[in-house]
């Protein structure tokens, strides 16, 4: 079956090939920072090698921590309030073609500016602290969740809604029993998307004003010049996107596959 | 062009043999149109029906000669443009809780096991309300009809073509319905299989004294279960002749008598199919 088979077997057989993918990433990171070949210091500090340690520190240490923490509430709560506001509107749109029509150049439009350029507004609207993070993440977040709702919605079998009509199921019945359940996979596509636009959006908004997070962390290291720390905050943030989008990967499939 | 054909000999004889007894469905001049591109498209028009309670009519005819658009019209699931439906007397104009619909293919939600998907017509707002314990044995019964104990818990993918139509017709008559239509409900399967249902259907209907009409392509399912076969011409649609089948169910051993009344049923079809072919040019009004 595809690519794989030109692959040499024995290769195949021992790894998995996205961690093999992973491990030629990391070679080429090595390659081009190492200590053993350069002397630069500033460079060296961007290696692997140097990385990891700096990484074992941060968790050793624990100062890693909360900031971590930090990140991952402000992302539930952007998430969260996305979820509550996009997911009742994108079936409201799926369910009504005028409604539908009446917003959708005002949405296409709202949804073409850059979440981050809303940041100046955000700031002088809601001040400093978390509020302007959490409106960021949740602009951001809620279009993916709108239009895969209102897709999941006008994708649902038609039979089904027949079928729900024939047994007399109120308007209310139809939607929660019939649309709900049908449109769930879009849903966690939507969510999907959503998690990573607020997980790359997170590190930029805790560049502003706040004093914890991901993002702030960054910026710290980089004002104490501690780049192999800077180093493991970024493959952090790399690893945590990665492991949520996995666990909606997997929630995705586990619903399509009917258990 | 179309009045003279229709014979009215053989619902006059049914009139002598029909008790006084009110009809279960009445339908008066029903006319069915679609709006279409080229302009309306009459699916039917001037139905007259009568279905008594415990009856079980069979509507033939053509593909496209307004089966399933009769068939959903008197389920209320869309409106008539003309004429009335009346079910014991009261007048259809939308789905109505004591009739049944089975449809060609199961319709059975993925997400909802087998025993899922048959209380979900069981749980709706305008059903009495039944305890858990009445829940369950509903379904059980229901499930037990259908011959499909110990698959309450499977999905609908794990059902063959057979089992899922099964479960179709559970859930359907789980809720108890006077009346049954059935638009095609056996088409989609293999001939062994359908056999199976036709006979389990014959149960069901002997057992709950329910009265059906079900569309069919095939003459001698129509023959196996009908009491009245009802053909429909096409273009527009319309009630073209019937006959009443007298022989006592289940008939499965009577093909040789039934063979007659098959043939006869094929001329007229063929007839019809010739007919419309004919009347076709004219069937899109371009009226309005
Ligand atoms: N929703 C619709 N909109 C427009 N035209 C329709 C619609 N439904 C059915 N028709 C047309 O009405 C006519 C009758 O269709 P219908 O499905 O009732 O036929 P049928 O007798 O059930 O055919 P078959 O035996 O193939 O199922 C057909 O010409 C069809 O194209
Ligand atoms: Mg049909």
């Amino acid at each position: 079956m595809n690519p794989t088979s030109t692959l040499p077997t024995r290769l195949r057989l021992r790894l998995p090939l996205p961690f093999l993918g992973l491990v030629g990433g990391a070679f080429i990171w090595w390659l081009f920072t190492t200590p053993l070949w350069h002397s630069n210091p500033i460079v060296a500090d961007f290696s692997p090698e140097r990385t990891l340690a700096a990484l074992g520190q941060l968790f050793a240490s624990g100062t890693i921590i909360p900031h971590i923490q930090t990140s991952l509430r402000r992302m539930l709560i952007g998430l969260v309030a996305a979820i509550a506001i996009g997911v009742p509107l994108g079936i409201l749109l799926g369910l009504s073609r005028p409604l539908e029509q009446t917003t959708s150049a005002l949405f296409q439009l709202i949804r073409m500016i850059s979440p981050l350029s809303w940041m100046p507004l955000a700031v002088m609207v809601l001040g400093i602290g978390d509020l302007p993070v959490y409106f960021l993440l949740t602009i951001a977040a809620i279009w993916p969740l709108i239009l895969n709702a209102s897709a999941g919605v006008l994708s649902v079998n038609q039979r089904w809604l027949m079928l729900s009509r024939s047994l007399c199921a109120t308007h209310w019945e139809t939607v929660s029993q019939v649309i709900i359940p049908a449109i769930v996979p879009h849903l966690l596509t939507g969510m999907r998307l959503a998690i990573g636009i607020i997980w790359i959006i997170l590190v930029p908004a805790e560049m502003l004003g706040v004093s914890a997070g991901l993002g702030y962390y960054i910026l710290d290291t980089r004002d104490r010049l501690s780049y192999s720390e800077l180093m493991a905050v970024i493959l952090i943030i790399g690893i945590i996107g990665y492991g949520l989008d996995s666990v909606l990967r997997f929630a995705h499939q586990q619903w399509t596959h009917q258990r | 062009m179309n009045q003279p054909l229709i014979t009215s000999a053989s619902s006059e004889r049914l009139a002598d043999l029909v008790p006084s007894a009110p009809p279960l469905l009445t339908i008066r001049q029903l006319q069915k149109r679609y709006k279409t591109r080229q302009g309306y498209l009459t699916a039917f028009d001037g139905i007259d029906l009568e279905v008594r309670r415990g009856e079980v009519v069979c509507l033939l005819g053509a593909s496209g000669c307004g089966k399933s658009s009769l068939l959903a019209t008197i389920a209320g699931l869309q409106g008539a443009d003309r004429g009335e439906i009346y079910l014991q007397g009261q007048p259809v104009r939308q789905s109505q809780p004591q009739v049944g619909v089975v449809f060609q293919d199961p319709c059975l939600l993925p997400w909802l096991t087998v025993a899922q998907n048959i209380a979900f017509g069981l749980k709706l707002k305008h059903m009495p309300i039944l305890t858990r314990s009445e829940l369950r044995s509903r379904i059980a019964e229901a499930v037990d009809q259908v011959g499909l104990r110990g698959f309450e818990r499977s999905y609908p993918h794990q059902l063959s073509g057979g089992m899922a139509q099964r479960v179709a017709l559970a859930r359907t008559l789980a809720r108890r319905p006077q009346l049954l239509l059935l638009d095609e409900p056996f088409s989609a399967l293999d001939a062994i299989t359908r056999l199976d249902m036709q006979n389990l259907l014959l149960q069901i209907i002997t057992q709950q004294q329910v009265t059906v009409v079900m569309v069919t392509h095939d003459i001698d399912e129509a023959l196996l279960l009908g009491d009245r076969v009802v053909l429909m011409a096409r273009h527009p649609g319309r009630i073209y002749r019937e006959w009443t089948i007298p022989q006592p169910k289940p008939r499965f051993q009577q093909a040789h008598l039934l063979s007659e009344l098959h043939f006869a049923i094929l001329e007229a079809l063929s007839t019809v199919m010739d007919l419309s072919n004919q009347a076709f040019p004219h069937s899109l009004e371009t009226t309005l």
